[in-house]
Order: structure tokens, then C-alpha cells, then sequence
């Protein structure tokens, strides 16, 4: 979408209008949706990124446009992540004993095959927080100083968290 | 672990920060000399180096199905009339919320500051008891009851089967089977005994009541993850008396 397009509908968005909004959710969910899987896994994947997508909705007003809306979008959804996984992940172990109220469909989750599945499947089997930094930096590209802010760590743990991804991810190199 | 493969651990402990340019020049020339004469570190490094490139290729993915019907089904949520002798509160609108929400660079404080408990026990004991009532009735209200206990159950001023003191929508994970299992209560309606209506519009009425109470504690405190958990456990009892009412419906038809 044309960078003014998306301004546009940012606008109408923020002024109540539902139609640019459900643009904007297509223009961006796949990447939001990508980084929930990325941090918390499948299961409560797709309910975190609806509730993102929600709380956008209700936060538009204090988009100010001094960052790309995608921007200010993928930091909201960090911060709702690391949030509310906990809270999903009890309530979904809850449903898994229960009638399937969700009634998910069983299509897998569309991903591009070979070497990107074995990298996300590799990524979803880190320990939390070498996971977290291993997303934010290698995959979204944050900085280190960032990324010690989102999580309420130093910079030095996050450094060494990096680096303890990477070791772990080798094996799963071909 | 011997002394060599401590040392080893060391130079290898600082090829992520050698590779991301994180070193002094001092400490990077360092690194550079020992990778000049050690084999393992060099294959360790093309190793890291190859991980990152990988990771940095990874592009979005798409959600197995389409979750705007969720999205839009909260956003879009009406705000139902005030029901007789109830007093609702209304949470703020996403305008209000605008208005007054946080500003940008708040949200990470948000979501590091140890959450509020600012919870009225009062009403979340309301809404608790109310539930516990409501499932309590589950098991005997649709699978018959004498007459003079069924009597003995008032209906629901106005004989709603279906009180809606909506504040806000259902979770987005849940509105959509909680809007079709509503519908085929309603359309099997006729195909109950009369008794039976009253008793499913009596006990759909305490849930009701349970989840005003909820939202209410939860208007007064819209970040509380307990209440927000709580309200959607009152949902997914919702739904579990809906599925059983449907499937009595279904026998009696």
C-alpha cells in the first residue's frame, strides 16, 4: 500500500471509519501475526494478534505519525505480547481439556516450506527469552538498546541472549 | 570442562558481538587475531553468520484463517440499552479512549509496570456466586423438572430469552460462536415446553448478570488481566449452557 494511501486510512481509521481500518489489518497482519507466532508459538498466536489488532483500534488516537504506522503498530504488538502470553497460554491449556470452543479450522498455518519451516519450527524451541532478543534482533532488526528497554533487561543480557540463540540455532543449519 | 576449552568458550562467547560490530577496536582486533589461527572459531562464526542471514530472511505469515470477523465484531460492537432496574455502565468509546489514552511511549511502561489490583470484591463475588448459581442450574433446568419446582421459577421481567446488557462485545475468540449458538437458541425456542423456556431464560438471565458484573469491575479497572480472564471464563460458561440447550432443543425436536 502507497505509503500516503496508508496515512490516509490511518486518519479515517482514528475518525471511527471500520473499512480503512480492516485495509490497514490486511496490509499488516501478516507480520504481526508472524511476530506472535515468533514469540509465543501457534496456539495463542492467532488470539494475540486480534487482540493487537484491537487494541490498535482503541490506541489509534495517540498515533501521532511521527513513525510509520507500521512501525508504531509492530512496537504496540511487542509490548501487548510479552503482556498477555502468559495470561493466553493458562487460558488455552484451560480449553485443550475442554469441547474445542474455539473451533479452530485444521488447516496448517500457511508458511513458506523447506529451510524457512525448519527455521521457524527452531526458533519456537528456544528457551523464552533467548527467543524473545533472537526475534527482536536477528529477524525484526531492533537494536539491542531496544530491545533491553521492551524486555526490562541490560543490554548485556540481551547480547548474551542473542548470542545463546544463535549457538542453539546452529544445529539447525543443514 | 578443562582450562583450554574454558579459554575456548571465552573467544567463542564474543563472536556474536565480533560479527554485529558490538566490540571496541581494541577488543575486535583482539577477536580477529585469534580467529586468524583457530579453525573451530572461524566455523563457529561462518555458523553464527549464517543464522542471522537466515533469520533476517524471514518473511510474514498469514494467520490460518481470516481473523477480521473477530476484530470487527468487537470494534463494531453495539451498545445495548439499559435493561430495566440494572444500571450500566458504559466503557469508555474508542473515541473517549483516544482521547484520554496513553501517549506514545507509554505502552512499553504498560506492559513492564506491575499490573493494578484495584478490584471491586464486591462485585466480582456477585459475579462469582451469580455463576456458580447459574451452572449450578445447568445440569437439572433442561432435563426436565416437576411442575411445582418450575413453577416456583419466575421469568425474566419482560420474557427476554435473551437479555442483552451488552457494554461491550464478547471476546473477539469467542463472539462468533457465542452468535451462532444465540441464534439456534432462539430459532429452537418454539420447540420447547414453555416451562423449559422460562428456566433457560431464567438461568440465561443470572449469567447475564454475572457478565454485567464483570464488565463493571472491569470498567472500573480496564487493564486487570484477572478480570479480563474472569469475564472471558463467564463467556466460555455462556457458551457451555448454550451447547446444552441447543442439544435439548435438537432431542425435543
Amino acid at each position: 500500500m502507497p505509503e500516503h494511501f496508508e496515512q490516509a486510512d490511518v486518519r479515517r481509521a482514528a475518525d471511527g471509519d471500520h473499512a480503512a481500518f480492516e485495509r490497514l489489518y490486511r496490509e499488516h497482519v501478516g507480520r504481526i501475526h508472524a511476530l506472535c507466532i515468533r514469540m509465543t508459538g501457534d496456539d495463542v498466536a492467532e488470539d494475540l494478534t486480534q487482540e493487537v489488532f484491537i487494541r490498535a483500534w482503541n490506541k489509534l488516537g495517540t498515533f501521532k505519525g511521527d513513525s510509520k504506522f507500521g512501525t508504531w503498530l509492530h512496537r504496540l504488538a511487542i509490548n501487548h505480547v510479552l503482556s498477555r502470553r502468559e495470561t493466553l497460554r493458562r487460558r488455552q491449556s484451560h480449553r485443550a481439556h475442554g469441547e474445542g470452543i474455539l473451533n479452530r479450522l485444521a488447516a496448517p498455518v500457511r508458511r513458506s516450506s523447506g529451510h524457512a519451516m525448519d527455521l521457524e519450527k527452531a526458533i519456537g524451541e528456544l528457551p523464552e527469552r533467548a527467543r524473545d532478543v533472537f526475534v527482536l534482533y536477528d529477524v525484526e532488526g531492533y537494536s539491542h538498546d531496544e530491545i533491553a528497554e521492551s524486555l526490562g533487561v541490560s543490554v548485556g543480557t540481551s547480547k548474551s541472549q542473542l548470542h545463546r540463540a544463535r549457538m542453539l540455532m546452529r544445529k539447525h543449519l543443514d | 570442562m578443562n582450562r583450554f576449552a574454558t579459554e575456548h568458550t571465552d573467544w567463542t562467547d564474543r563472536l556474536s558481538d565480533f560479527m554485529d560490530g558490538a566490540l571496541g577496536s581494541a577488543e575486535h582486533t583482539e577477536v580477529e587475531d585469534h580467529l586468524s589461527g583457530c579453525g573451530a572459531c572461524r566455523r563457529t562464526l561462518e555458523e553464527l553468520r549464517a543464522v542471522a542471514s537466515r533469520a533476517a530472511e524471514l518473511g510474514p505469515v498469514e494467520p490460518s484463517r481470516d481473523l477480521w470477523g473477530g476484530i470487527a465484531a468487537t470494534i463494531e460492537a453495539p451498545v445495548a440499552p439499559k435493561t430495566a432496574g440494572a444500571q450500566v455502565i458504559e466503557l469508555p468509546t474508542a473515541g473517549q479512549r483516544r482521547n484520554h489514552g496513553p501517549t506514545r511511549g507509554r505502552d512499553l511502561e504498560e506492559a513492564l509496570a506491575p499490573r493494578r489490583f484495584v478490584l471491586s470484591s464486591r462485585q466480582l463475588a456477585a459475579a462469582s456466586l451469580a455463576l456458580v448459581a447459574a451452572t449450578s442450574f445447568v445440569t437439572w433446568s433442561l432435563r426436565g423438572v416437576s411442575a411445582p419446582e418450575q413453577a416456583a421459577v419466575d421469568p425474566v421481567p419482560g420474557g427476554v430469552i435473551m437479555p442483552t446488557s451488552q457494554i461491550v462485545g464478547p471476546p473477539a475468540d469467542l463472539a462468533g460462536e457465542l452468535a451462532s449458538l444465540e441464534a439456534a437458541v432462539l430459532d429452537a425456542r418454539a420447540d420447547l415446553d414453555p416451562n423449559t423456556v422460562r428456566v433457560l431464560e431464567r438461568n440465561l438471565g443470572i449469567i447475564e448478570q454475572a457478565i454485567d458484573d464483570s464488565r463493571r469491575a472491569l470498567a472500573q479497572d480496564p487493564e486487570n488481566d484477572f478480570l479480563v480472564e474472569h469475564l472471558h471464563r463467564v463467556y466460555e460458561r455462556k457458551i457451555e449452557y448454550l451447547r446444552d440447550a441447543t442439544r435439548v432443543a435438537e432431542s425435543a425436536g
